[in-house]
């Protein structure tokens, strides 16, 4: 069998996102800007954050990602997210480690509706002809840069944007991990080269995210549909033995 | 048709205890499946895929199951034609080295690798994997018949030099390719080399998939000196007098390799490229494990039960025009080694006398190389 995770789901859920139910109202985000940065990092660290029930990736690999959203229920947001690429059985699946905005409302409802562990913070995108980059700003030092460099146009269709996986207490059952699966109409795509130039995982909090090689980076421009979760898995139970449907709304 | 055994050679934790083990066992499977008329040994190349394949130097295995064996031919590949893996010459001395210790019996796969976990470890770009692929299997046949070679390309360049040893088959052994990507077939048939399928697919769109094969690889330009117009599927195999033993065991060791195979990094998944358009061999393999499937029947195509129910998915793929079938005995030692063997022993009893001889064909083949060759072919 292939390696398992070794997170402690019991600690690791101290400060999870606590959510009351997964009936949220399907969120239309259009015309919006995405950026991925997909890194390999170090093994154990990795399997030290992945909880039991996934496998890591062979080899195990991260992406630092950044979402602009100039419309939304709540307005405006940018969100980055720092995930790990791991298997919910065979299925590759960005496990949320850290998410930050800077839209207090949109923290909020994606904690809340979705369980994304997500806190404020100065959150940019900036879209330029050479280059895409995406800052996070914590208490006035610099935690986070990531983007991509010399983009090259692609289809929309050959890039894999991954479905999330987020580690949640529920407030009247047991925790779960559930997947948010959101749906990209892409406009425009790019790859490009993968640039990491500031990563402070103090500051961020993904001490178990040790980016030690370049992957690629990739830009795209789509209208996404994020709509009310459907999958959820045991913490600590194979998620090939343990992932069930959520009854329909 | 004929019927050929396939190695992937995997391996379960711990490494250290396993890896003997598993190449022991596999070499006692290819002696037994010689004297038992198997016609073709395969072993693949991969690197670095934890568990799921533990084949990095497969000519040496097969270097060793030449030695325990008189007539099965010994496949190597699909040996990776991406230069960070391979240099060309390294490929053409070792499979002309095998092709000698064999006694001639060597056949020659090339491929170019589908994982970020190999293209990604060895620093590959998988843009241009394709294009080193073309480069090297239209250069390696030369390094074979010509006495001295050198070469200006765009993926290596040699000045002059002898590349020896040369192979023992004249004017050289047949060679194929991998197929897993749509559109590699066709790759295939222009190239006139055999297609070795490693994706699982159903049958109707295995018969457009041959019909339209066969009919391009009569207009193709061969990279070699003839042409190889065969195809080659991968299967399963687990043959028991018990159908439900035989397909429970059958349909275990299925999970356990699709299980495997889901944990790579693919190359279209982890790294967005028009040179990489499908999972590969993963895309069938995540429809087959998502399919629970009935406990007494086989799924469909796959060699797992009674000879019976394996004569009758057999029968299905010798209908589309497969020329042979290779497979797959065991995943991560999941069926005991024993249980193996008589497997092998009971398939090659009561399933191959159902399946025609076609060794005219063959020598009919055979023949035809020597004449293109003398004719001034490629």
């Amino acid at each position: 069998m292939p390696l398992f995770g070794t997170l402690d789901v019991a600690a690791a859920l101290a400060d999870a996102p606590e959510v009351g139910s997964f009936a949220t109202d399907t969120w239309e985000l259009p015309g919006a800007t995405v950026v991925q940065v997909s890194y390999e990092v170090d093994e154990d660290p990795a399997l030290a954050v992945t909880p039991p029930a996934l496998h890591p990736s062979i080899p195990p690999y991260a992406t630092f990602s950044f979402v602009h959203a100039p419309q939304s229920p709540v307005g405006p947001f940018t969100m980055a997210m720092v995930r790990l690429i791991v298997r919910a059985g065979i299925r590759p699946r960005g496990l949320l480690i850290r998410a930050f905005t800077d839209n207090p409302a949109a923290a909020a409802a994606l904690r809340d509706g979705w369980g994304y562990r997500i806190d404020v913070a100065d959150v940019r995108l900036s879209n330029r002809h050479d280059r895409v980059v995406g800052t996070v700003v914590i208490d006035g030092l610099t935690a986070l840069t990531a983007g991509l460099g010399d983009p090259e146009p692609i289809s929309g269709a050959d890039i894999e944007l991954f479905d999330n996986l987020h580690l949640v207490r529920m407030t009247d059952a047991d925790p779960v991990i559930v997947q948010i699966d959101p749906t990209y109409v892409h406009r425009s795509a790019d790859r490009g080269r993968a640039e990491l130039t500031d990563y402070e995982p103090g500051l961020l909090g993904t001490e178990g995210i040790v980016p030690v090689y370049p992957v690629v980076a990739v830009a795209c421009r789509a209208d996404i549909e994020l709509a009310a979760p459907r999958f959820v898995i045991d913490p600590n139970v194979a998620a090939i033995q343990s992932t069930r449907r959520l009854a329909a709304r | 048709m004929k019927f050929g055994i396939f190695y992937e050679l995997s391996v379960p934790r711990p490494f250290a205890v396993n890896e003997r083990i598993v190449y022991e066992n596999a070499l006692e499977q290819v002696r037994l499946a010689d004297e038992l008329g198997f016609d073709q040994v395969w072993a693949v190349e991969h690197h670095f895929l934890e568990e799921y394949s533990h084949c990095s130097a497969p000519e040496l295995f097969l270097t060793a199951a030449a030695m325990i064996t008189k007539n099965i031919r010994v496949g190597h590949g699909i040996v990776t034609c991406v230069p960070e893996f391979n240099h060309p010459v390294r490929i053409a001395e070792r499979a002309a080295v095998l092709d000698v210790l064999s006694g001639g019996r060597l056949e020659m796969g090339t491929g170019r690798s589908a994982t970020w976990t190999e293209l990604g470890g060895f620093q590959a770009d998988p843009d241009t994997t394709k294009k080193s692929w073309d480069e090297f299997v239209h250069a390696i046949p030369k390094m074979w018949m010509q006495e001295r070679y050198q070469h200006d390309g765009q993926f290596f360049s040699m000045p002059s030099r002898a590349v020896l040893p040369k192979p023992i088959q004249q004017p050289h052994p047949p060679l194929w390719v991998a197929v897993s990507s749509p559109g590699t077939e066709d790759d295939a048939a222009d190239r006139g080399l055999g297609c070795l399928g490693v994706n699982f697919t159903s049958f109707a769109e295995q018969e457009r998939k041959v019909k339209a094969y066969r009919h391009r690889i009569q207009h193709c330009e061969p990279a070699g000196a003839f042409v190889n117009d065969q195809l080659n599927t991968i299967n399963f195999l687990f043959c028991h007098d018990d159908s439900e033993i035989g397909v429970s065991t059958g349909r275990r060791m299925m999970g356990q390799f699709q299980y495997l195979a889901g944990q790579l990094d693919m190359a279209k998944e982890v790294y967005p490229t028009r040179a990489y358009p499908s999972a590969g061999l993963l895309a069938g393999a995540r429809r087959q494990a998502a399919s629970p499937g009935d406990v007494k029947e086989p799924p469909e195509g796959i060699a797992v039960g009674t000879p019976a129910q394996i004569i009758r998915e057999l029968k299905k793929w010798e209908a589309t025009g497969v020329d042979r079938v290779q497979f797959l005995l065991n995943t991560v030692e999941t069926i005991p080694q024993q249980q193996v063997l008589d497997s092998l022993r009971l398939f090659a009893k009561e399933v191959m006398p159902h399946f025609a001889d076609d060794s005219a064909a063959e020598a009919s083949r055979a023949d035809a190389r020597v004449e293109y060759a003398a004719a001034g072919g490629a």
